[in-house]
Parts: structure tokens; C-alpha cells; sequence
């Protein structure tokens, strides 16, 4: 018994090099489609990494901004400086929970911020994750909330993605990657904000939903509420203002509204104030006039916070 | 004497090994035409209708097939191909046996079967399907 539990321990050890080195190679030399579980995508859309790497510059910041892409492309620090706040924006595409809980564990102490404001909307606790964690895997230094992070979602190419990923950081074949600041029409603005060229939105019909939360993402958004409350950090809630036909596409917005007002200070973006279409450059992003009166709304907002 | 005595057992190896083949043609060629007919009569099972059926079956016959198709994930499908005939080729050396692979590397030395095992393992993390949507958000 004894050795036919060592030979399956030296097996697992010998399988698991194998697949280590097989994958290095195998991503390194084959083409996509030889690699459908793997989706290592540094420099991808959001700007994450140039915003991971800035963040490691940043220090006791007035506001710190959580959230999905509505939040790196809809709270502009050039703005908030103007004013007077040094912010910083920990946004990435598609963020849920999970991984808000990541980087807050990350930098959270670091950034010390004296109010944070969480972009919430229904998606963040409809999102499967998966997207998301391939994005932070693949641009920011990997330990062992990381690790958490994918047992979390258990799902195969993040395991290999994150394999893969931290084989790379062993050899340090990124350190000399710079993503470009302008892509596409994107470009990325110190502070964590990525400003998109000016674009109209144009309205279509979209399908009508019911808002559902996941219930793990939920749990981990309870445990960011919980932390940032131990923490006596003031919290703020934001759902930051969609056009019209996709705001109304949801038919419960009074129970996520309810639900979000039960865990910390709350707006709604969408019932403070009207934004016609013309106001945004699609279906969920304000285009730069939108994210300018967004702004200074929100301003008004924190100005009456204070006093 | 010897010469002959040669010849004779080289004729009688050779008869076999003749034998043998022409055998396994045989079987190949049989499966292949029971696997043919049986996907032919899915047409008319899976078709709405007998004309559906009809007009599907002269899409088949009509001179595209021998012209290549150009379609959206072709390389896709051609990597699927080649994965069809590896199992194939597994599959028909390991038919008698409970399970394709259960025999396979069994005298090899260890090293070798471990690392055949390893491969495995590999490729079943690298291509097993996942059931996550597509990502679309990441156009944003």
C-alpha cells in the first residue's frame, strides 16, 4: 500500500511537470486554435495592464473607483483633480466581485483611499467571471489570492491560463512589455481612466430581463462590504447612468435598488437624472460629454456627502 | 534442401500475413460501409420533412463534393478530422479490449509510459470543451 501511494505521488509529480513544461512550449509555438483552454491575452481591451503597473506608483489616494468597464471609462480623474481629489481607478472589464476582491486585497492598504466608490450595475452579479480573471491573471503578478481566485471559479482555462501565466513571471518575459497607451480608439489617461474617441450611440430594440444575483458573486460582494466597514472607509454605491431602453430592459430595478441600499450609501444615476442617448457611444458606456456631466453630477454629490 | 524447406515456410508466412491483411480490408470496408448507410438514414430522421430530406441528399451529390469548402471555423473542423482519425487508429488497435487504451505501453518502460499517461492528462486540460459563454465583453 505503502508503495503504490508513493508511486501514485511521484506519478502526480511527474504528470504535473510534464503538463507544466508541455503547456510553456505548447503556448509558446502553436497556433490559437491548438490552444483552446488557454486565453493568456496581456494588453488586451481596458488597458489593465498599463493601470496595474501605474497603481504600484500610487499612494494615499482621496477617492479609489472599483468597478466593470462603466467604471474605467466613466470616472475621469483629470476631472476629480480639478476639484481637488487625487483618485485613482481600479476598474477592468467585466468585474465581478471576485475579482474587486483580488485587487482590493492587493492594493487596498497601499492606496489608503479616504472614500471608495463602487460602480454597481445588475451585470456585475450576472457575469461568469472567467473573462475578467483571464485579465487580471494575465496582466497583473500572480500569488495566492490569484490562486483563490480560480479554485473559486474552477473552470479549465483559468487553470491553465494561470499555469502558463506564472511560468512567465518565473522567466520574466513581461518585464519589458509596455502596452500601448493609445489603441483603437482607445486612450489611456493616468489615474486609471481610459477616454474613448467621441462616438454617438444610436438606440436599438433590447431584449427586456430580470435582474438575478448570483449568489457567489453576492457572497463576495458581502465580503467586500464587510471589509471596507471594518476598515472605517467610507463606501459609496454608484450605478452610473445607462440609456434609456437599457436601463429599462430590466423590470426589476426597484429590488436591485433595494438590495444595493441595504449594504451601503447608494445612487442611482439613472433615477437622479435623465441621460438621452446622444450621452453615450453604446449600449452601456458613456461617450466623454456623458462622462463629463457624470462627473460633475457625482460631484455635487460627494460635495453634499461632506458638508 | 534447405533452400526449398525455406521457401515453402517464407510461402506460408507470407500467405498469412496476406491473409491477415486482406482480412482486416475486408472488416475495415464493412464497418466503413455500416457506418456510411447508417449516417445516410439519420438524413431522414433529423429532416423536417421527405423533401428536406431529399433536397439535403442531392446538396451532398451535387459537384461541390469535390470542391473545398469555405466555411467559418474550416481549420477547426480539419483539426477535429485529425483527431477522428487518432481515435480511429486507437480505437481499432485496442477493439478487443475493454477499453481502446487499456493495454497500451503495458511492456514499455516506465519512463515512456508515464509520459505517454502525462500526454493524456495534457491534451484532456487542453482541449476538453468548457461551458463558459463567449467572451463578448472583452470588445469594450
Amino acid at each position: 500500500m505503502r508503495k503504490l501511494t508513493f508511486r501514485l505521488l511521484l506519478f502526480i509529480l511527474f504528470s504535473f511537470s510534464i503538463y507544466v513544461v508541455n503547456l510553456f512550449f505548447w503556448a509558446q509555438f502553436s497556433s490559437s486554435i491548438l490552444k483552446p483552454n488557454l486565453n493568456f491575452i496581456i494588453g488586451n481591451f481596458g488597458h489593465l495592464n498599463t493601470r496595474l503597473k501605474e497603481v504600484k506608483q500610487y499612494k494615499n489616494v482621496d477617492i479609489l473607483f472599483l468597478g466593470t468597464s462603466r467604471a474605467y471609462r466613466g470616472f475621469d480623474p483629470r476631472i476629480f483633480s480639478n476639484q481637488g481629489y487625487k483618485t485613482f481607478n481600479l476598474g477592468s472589464s467585466a468585474q465581478t466581485p471576485i475579482q474587486t476582491k483580488v485587487l482590493l486585497q492587493r492594493y487596498l492598504n497601499r492606496l489608503n483611499p479616504k472614500i471608495i466608490i463602487y460602480e454597481v450595475y445588475p451585470s456585475t452579479f450576472e457575469f461568469e467571471g472567467y473573462e475578467s480573471s483571464l485579465d487580471l491573471i494575465s496582466n497583473d503578478k500572480n500569488d495566492f489570492n490569484s490562486l483563490k481566485m480560480i479554485f473559486k471559479l474552477n473552470n479549465i482555462k483559468l487553470y491553465n491560463t494561470f499555469i502558463y501565466s506564472f511560468t512567465r513571471e518565473l522567466f520574466k518575459l513581461d518585464e519589458r512589455y509596455h502596452e500601448p497607451i493609445k489603441k483603437n480608439n482607445d486612450y489611456y489617461i493616468n489615474g486609471g481612466f481610459v477616454e474613448k474617441k467621441m462616438a454617438y450611440y444610436k438606440s436599438n430594440f433590447i431584449e427586456k430581463k430580470i435582474i438575478k444575483f448570483n449568489k457567489v458573486l453576492l457572497k463576495s460582494f458581502e465580503e467586500i462590504i464587510i471589509e471596507i466597514q471594518k476598515r472605517n472607509i467610507p463606501l459609496i454605491l454608484v450605478y452610473a447612468p445607462l440609456p434609456f431602453n437599457s436601463y429599462e430592459r430590466y423590470s426589476n430595478n426597484d429590488y436591485f435598488d433595494f438590495m444595493m441600499k441595504s449594504y451601503s450609501k447608494y445612487y442611482n444615476f439613472n433615477k437622479i437624472k435623465p441621460y438621452n442617448d446622444s450621452l453615450f457611444y453604446d449600449s452601456e458606456h458613456l461617450n466623454q460629454n456623458g462622462v463629463k456631466k457624470f462627473n460633475f453630477n457625482l460631484l455635487k454629490v460627494l460635495n453634499t456627502e461632506d458638508k | 534442401m534447405l533452400y526449398l524447406f525455406l521457401i515453402s515456410k517464407l510461402k506460408v508466412t507470407f500467405n498469412k500475413i496476406q491473409n491477415n491483411f486482406l482480412l482486416k480490408v475486408k472488416e475495415a470496408l464493412s464497418i466503413s460501409f455500416t457506418f456510411t448507410i447508417i449516417s445516410f438514414t439519420w438524413i431522414f430522421f433529423r429532416s423536417d420533412s421527405l423533401t428536406h430530406a431529399i433536397q439535403f441528399i442531392s446538396g451532398i451529390l451535387s459537384f461541390s463534393l469535390f470542391t473545398v469548402p469555405v466555411f467559418d471555423g474550416f481549420n477547426k473542423s480539419l483539426l477535429i478530422l485529425l483527431f477522428i482519425i487518432i481515435f480511429t487508429i486507437i480505437e481499432w488497435n485496442g477493439k478487443k479490449y475493454k477499453y481502446a487504451i487499456e493495454k497500451t505501453g503495458e511492456k514499455w518502460p516506465r519512463l515512456f509510459r508515464w509520459s505517454f499517461y502525462s500526454m493524456l492528462i495534457y491534451i484532456i486540460g487542453m482541449f476538453t470543451p468548457s461551458n463558459e459563454l463567449p467572451f463578448i465583453y472583452f470588445q469594450f
